[in-house]
């Protein structure tokens, strides 16, 4: 019998309910954790005989199936077995590492091992050693659990940041202009946050007084600049959602105004590289439009004299707006005539001078400086929420900034305010009532709550009786910033702080209602915006720029659709409460006209996104036939299956291949292949060992979604080639094509369900998983089993997992 | 000539004990070393840039073929008006940056160090030359270096294998831990070198008032510190580092707001859309922080390791990346060339502006040294040797322009890093896998 080595600290104890853990972890988990210092009980003659079967059945399949290769000085992928005995899984001491069962686990639920040329155990053998293995491996984490370790600080990030602020001043800002991108590691970029450069503390200052100065409004000195330009491949034929039915093109720019006043509006065409203004035929009219109300109307045309260098300077006016959000708007009226011409044009796309030109003028950029003439402060919702009080008389003017900051200080540190919090805020509070007025004082007193570390950092401590070794459940306090940054990517609301104050949180009933009501509120969308967006690459869209002789329909509009296609999916799996297998098979997709018309549907008229039934002969639906995955996994002329069957492999398998071994030999006469397709240079670079070990996984995968070539468009030949689908799956089947691959995917969904949630739990914790997590990842797939895969289940199993609720101390 | 025998500071100091004041002795310098390329030349050579190019060269292209620059093959053609102000140095390679890969050129260009094969927070590398010049003569100035880049799209999951995106995106690195994002937004660096703009007055009053927003943070980061565990401690000692820097930064920006002899400068306000302006942006950013004295240190990377941009403006539509896996194919290796050949226009336009601008008794370029190059050589082989390498400026630091060193034998960029620190002034005796200095970059000055 092992030595318990779990000490709960006399903090957890004490000041939490004993059972706690027992409660969540029996009840969901299937985790025994026996509190205090009871020894554990002895195990039952029944589980002994099945510890044994256990053991006797992955010892056999090790000794017949693996040590042909994983054996000698040079075993197979470095990884020699013939010391690893089963027993040893139980029998172990604490400190032994499980990475190596873990990997052999998942290799063989994938079926990837033994290669498929080998002799291979039986399916009913695979799924006995699976289910052994995964037996043993939780059983061991009874003994010795490793909820492993978050870091104790974590910088909130950009995503983090701008919605914090969003939730905490009701004012949206684009973070983008003002903090750095996160690096991203284990694929995503809330986990290497625990650094603070100079040079990101420099912008953490200048984005304080921004945003406290834009909050509060007024006291500008100087008329302020935005601009916006628009990409300059995106087509403005069309209608641009947001703004009213009828016009063509232009942009919606959402944008909250720290003053009210005046403002100059100027704006500027497109022009091709000769500088003329592209598509300037006619008489064109340009309205501006605030809040959907047009404010100014212009009329451009063509220059008798065809000098186009004067043509938009023209365009400037200024506009009377109050202080607080408005979207402004810049279009053209749609003119019928015009329609017809764009029909007879072979493409879709229409920003390219040489290929496929504009209709009609288009535009490039939208300057907004201002106020002139500031007026007095009007009524914004950022004000609305600061300004709870007001002072009466200049007595009460103290009282009522402890009052406002306290609620903000609260909200923004996530915590109780303490009195010494107040000093700062109130010192810079009173330099702003000796400059200006109360409004000044809370905007600088506002700024020094934004630059505190209690709002830029999440931090989690060690208790302080914790000892080396101590395995304790994180406050309540940090439990209420863990769900809401997990679910929301955003600060706790009142409810959750209050629930956590009174220390009744963690209580799984009241998780498990507070996932549920995170998840059905709207900031949960931040799963789809942030979380799904990261791990399906989707950020990656931006910068895929296919080659326009090969592709001449793409545009960004395109480009920005695919995007919507797939944040629709996940939201609707999220909104709906579905499996999650139905990302992977929907006969649903999520169309708006322009990506209908690039997937060949018809009947999908406008600029708006609706779910669309798809039948099998639209090859559309689930992600993999999504223009999104598609395209952000080929190269800019050609579809790679490599990098789509690696991307499978990483994102829905859950077994990234491993690096390339160091000294890759080279292709053994590059000239000579270069007349080779695709397919027959990837047949002959699999006939060396040393790369097929890889290739073979990731090749088949890959070539089974070739009939959808770079931009996701189905196709049954490229060039004159027709396409082959077919290869041969890791487990020695044979797939063909796009129906089959996922027949293959979901003839074992926890696979895809494990990656999910171990992605799910990366992006929950900021930490990579490890091998020790990986009972907690099998508990949670199981629990969702029942649900056949509810995201709602697998996130509730996530947050009640000892991986989300606790920490050790190494 | 003086016989000078080598006795590194470290011998001093223990030969010595306890330690009085010393001026550079004779002893310290190496032996055979002419005095004006060591660290006693207190050089007038002020400010140090480097610019990266990803994905390496068409050598053919490239090389010269003689030891002068009398005719340039067409990768280098754009320098004609200026070579007698750079030198072409070949036959350079980075040893630490293999086992060949994106990554590991871009992280060892400035570093020479090995990177640690890591996706996750553990990434570990080296200081990088730009940073150990930032230490050195970077203290003078407001910003102790400038990090800039060409691309604002954040890529992810798709960084080389087994390494963290950090090493692909970040040339320069303050630490072995510590990777400094560069930026590549043309109206931030114009803010962070001269702040919102204003009157002096205006500037100095919004600078105060960062100044107590700063130590907002230092005291709040003085009471965490109290609250953590010791295994916690060290990293928060790392953010007073930041403090300390930004508190310099203030404080330096503070005594230079009235000494700055800028003009008023419209603020850039988004990002050009062609490739070739934004670029331009960006270098005449540098001058115009050279021009101030804001900044002496600046690196700025061209394009990153595996851009798939493409160049349609020179006839290239197909990306970069794909293209540098040439496998000899004579229309791809044209089309390297065509890419080298574009980016080298861009740094020769820049350097004649440089040349251009008076400072002292002579330009703002013979008081910079640029160095320009790839951390990769033959792209199609993912190696690090013989890299493109070009050496600019320095004229006031008797650099002898106009040549093409050619090494017989493979030698460590690192020797180059080490002359080149040298000779702005900071007294490194070894850099990272360094054997030696690149000796005749320089005149030798004769006694």
């Amino acid at each position: 019998m092992h030595a318990y080595n779990m000490h709960m600290t006399t903090r957890s104890i004490y000041e939490m309910d004993c059972r706690f853990p027992v409660r969540i972890l029996m009840g969901l988990l299937t985790l025994v954790l026996i509190p205090c210092s009871i020894s554990p009980s002895p195990l039952r003659a029944s589980e002994v005989s099945a510890d044994s079967a256990d053991v006797a059945v992955i010892n056999s399949l090790l000794k017949d199936s693996c040590l042909d290769c994983h054996t000698g000085n040079e075993p197979s992928g470095g990884l020699n077995l013939e010391t690893f005995q089963a027993q040893h899984i139980m029998q172990a001491g604490s400190d032994w590492d499980s990475s190596p069962w873990e990997k052999i686990t998942k290799r063989l639920q994938a079926r990837q091992m033994p290669p498929a040329d080998a002799v291979r155990p039986s399916e009913e053998t695979y799924l006995a050693v699976t289910k052994a293995l995964s037996r043993q491996l939780d059983q061991r984490a009874q003994n010795f659990m490793h909820p492993g370790r978050t870091d104790t600080l974590r910088r909130l990030n950009r995503t983090e940041y701008q919605n914090a602020i969003r939730d905490l001043l009701a004012l949206e800002i684009d973070a983008t202009e003002l903090l750095p991108a996160e690096e991203a590691s284990h694929g995503f970029d809330n986990v290497t946050v625990g650094t603070l450069s100079p040079v990101l503390l420099n912008r953490y200052i200048t984005a304080s007084q921004l945003i406290s100065r834009l909050a509060v409004g007024g006291h500008l000195k100087v008329p302020h600049g935005l601009t916006v330009r628009l990409p300059p491949d995106i087509s403005q034929e069309q209608h641009v959602a947001g703004l009213p039915l009828g016009t063509r093109g232009g942009a919606l720019i959402e944008h909250t105004f720290p003053a009210s006043g005046s403002y100059e509006i100027s704006l500027r065409l497109m022009r091709d590289r000769d500088e003329n203004i592209e598509g300037l035929d006619g008489k064109h009219q340009i309205d501006i439009l605030v809040d959907r109300e047009k404010r100014q109307e212009f009329q451009v045309s063509r220059p008798k004299n065809k000098d186009m260098t004067n043509v938009d300077a023209s365009l400037v006016t200024r506009i009377h707006l109050t202080a607080g959000p408005h979207a402004i708007g810049v279009t053209f009226p749609q003119l019928s005539s015009a329609l017809e011409e764009i029909k007879r044009q072979p493409f879709e796309a229409h920003f390219n001078h040489h290929r496929h030109p504009r209709q009609a003028p288009a535009i490039y950029e939208v300057s907004i400086v201002g106020p002139f003439e500031q007026q007095p402060m009007s009524q914004t919702p950022s004000r609305e929420l600061i300004f709870s009080v007001r002072p009466q008389s200049p007595d009460d003017n103290h009282a009522c900034a402890r009052v406002i900051f306290e609620k903000l200080m609260h909200h923004a540190y996530r915590r109780p305010v303490t009195e010494e919090d107040f000093d700062k805020p109130l010192a810079f509070f009173e330099q702003g009532l000796e400059e200006g007025d109360f409004d000044l004082g809370i905007q600088y007193g506002l700024s020094a709550i934004l630059v505190n570390p209690n709002f830029l950092f999440r931090i989690e401590q060690d208790p302080t009786s914790a000892k080396q070794g101590d395995i304790y459940p994180i406050s309540e306090l940090e439990l209420a910033s863990r769900l809401s940054f997990f679910i929301w990517s955003s600060l706790p609301d009142e409810q959750l702080l209050g629930l956590a104050e009174q220390g009744i949180l963690s209580k799984p009933e009241v998780l498990k209602s507070q996932v549920q009501r995170l998840l059905q509120d709207e900031r949960s969308l931040s799963l789809v915006t942030n979380f799904a967006s990261q791990w399906l690459y989707l950020k990656n869209l931006d910068s895929f720029n296919p080659d326009l002789r090969e592709f001449p329909d793409f545009d960004d509009n395109l480009r920005q659709a695919f995007r919507k296609e797939t944040e629709h999916l996940f939201a609707h799996m999220l909104r709906e409460d579905l499996s999650v297998l139905s990302l992977l098979d929907s006969d649903v997709t999520f169309l708006n006209e322009r990506l209908a018309t690039h997937y060949g549907i018809n009947h999908v008229k406008g600029s708006h996104f609706r779910p669309v039934k798809v039948t099998q002969a639209d090859h559309r639906g689930g992600l993999l036939r999504h223009g999104s995955i598609l395209s952000v996994t080929s190269y800019s002329t050609r579809t790679s299956p490599t990098i789509r069957g690696s991307w499978i492999l990483k994102n829905v398998l859950g077994t990234p291949p491993p690096p390339p071994p160091p000294n890759v030999p080279a292709l053994k006469d590059k000239v000579a292949l270069e007349n080779l397709s695709v397919r027959e240079r990837l047949d002959l670079h699999r006939e060396n060992p040393a790369c097929a070990s890889c290739h073979d996984l990731m090749d088949p995968l890959g070539f089974a979604l070739d009939n959808y070539d770079a931009t996701g468009r189905w196709r049954n030949f490229e060039h004159d080639l027709p396409i082959d689908v077919s290869g041969i799956m890791p487990d020695g089947s044979r797939v063909s094509g796009i129906e089959e691959l996922e027949a293959c995917l979901l003839k074992h969904p926890e696979l895809f369900v494990s990656t999910l949630t171990e992605k799910l739990l990366t992006f929950g914790l900021g930490r990579g998983v490890e091998a020790s997590d990986g009972p907690a990842v099998r508990s949670v797939v199981s629990h969702a089993a029942d649900s056949n895969y509810r995201f709602s289940k697998i996130v509730e199993g996530i947050v009640l997992s000892p991986p989300f609720l606790m920490r050790e101390l190494p | 000539m003086i016989f000078k025998k080598a006795l590194s500071r470290r011998t001093i100091l223990r030969g010595l004990g306890a330690s009085f004041a010393l001026p550079l002795l004779d002893a310290m310098l190496p032996a055979m070393t002419p005095i004006e390329q060591t660290v006693a030349a207190a050089s007038k050579l002020k400010r140090i840039g480097y610019v990266y190019i990803p994905m390496g060269f068409n050598p053919a292209k490239w090389i010269p073929e003689g030891d002068d620059l009398s005719t340039l093959p067409s990768s280098l053609q754009p320098l004609e008006a200026i070579k007698n102000q750079i030198c072409v140095v070949t036959n350079m390679d980075l040893q630490n940056a293999y086992p060949g890969s994106h990554a590991t050129s871009n992280a060892a260009f400035l570093s020479a160090a090995r990177a640690k094969r890591t996706e996750s927070s553990d990434y570990y590398l080296g200081t990088t030359v730009d940073q150990v010049a930032a230490r050195y003569i970077g203290q003078q100035t407001q910003l102790p270096s400038l990090e800039m880049s060409m691309d604002i799209l954040s890529t992810v999951g798709q960084c080389d294998n087994g390494y963290a995106c950090v090493y692909q995106n970040n040339l320069s690195w303050s630490s072995p831990t510590t990777p400094l994002p560069s930026e590549a937004h043309p109206r931030i660096i114009f803010e962070m070198l001269f702040g919102e703009g204003g009157s002096a007055e205006d500037r100095k009053e919004s600078l105060k008032k960062r100044a107590s927003l700063l130590d907002v943070v230092n005291s709040e980061i003085h009471g965490l510190k109290r609250k953590l565990g010791p295994s916690d401690r060290h990293k928060i000692d790392g953010y007073f580092e930041s403090i300390r820097e930004v508190e310099r930064r203030i404080q330096q920006a503070e005594s230079s707001v009235e000494e700055n002899p800028l003009p008023d400068l419209d603020r850039p306000v988004g990002v050009p859309v062609a490739y070739a302006d934004h670029a331009r942006l960006m270098f005449d950013l540098q001058l115009l922080a050279f021009q101030g004295d804001i900044t002496r240190v600046v690196t700025f990377q061209l394009a990153r390791e595996t851009s798939t941009r493409t160049y349609p403006e020179i006839g290239v539509p197909d990306p970069h990346h794909p293209v540098t896996h040439h496998g000899n194919n004579p229309e791809k290796l044209e089309k390297v060339a065509k890419i080298n050949q574009f980016h080298v226009s861009l740094f020769g336009e820049f350097l004649e502006k440089m040349a251009a601008t008076p400072e002292g008794e002579g330009s703002l370029l013979d008081h910079s040294l640029y160095m320009y190059g790839s951390g990769m050589g033959d792209p199609d082989a993912h190696d690090h040797s013989n890299l493109p390498i070009v050496v600019a400026g320095g004229a006031a630091g008797q650099m002898r322009g106009g040549r093409h060193l050619r090494f017989k034998e493979p030698t460590p960029l690192a020797n180059l890093h080490l002359t080149l620190l040298n000779k702005v002034g900071v007294p490194l005796e070894t850099f990272a896998d360094a054997d030696g200095r690149v000796e005749d970059l320089f005149d030798p000055v004769t006694l």
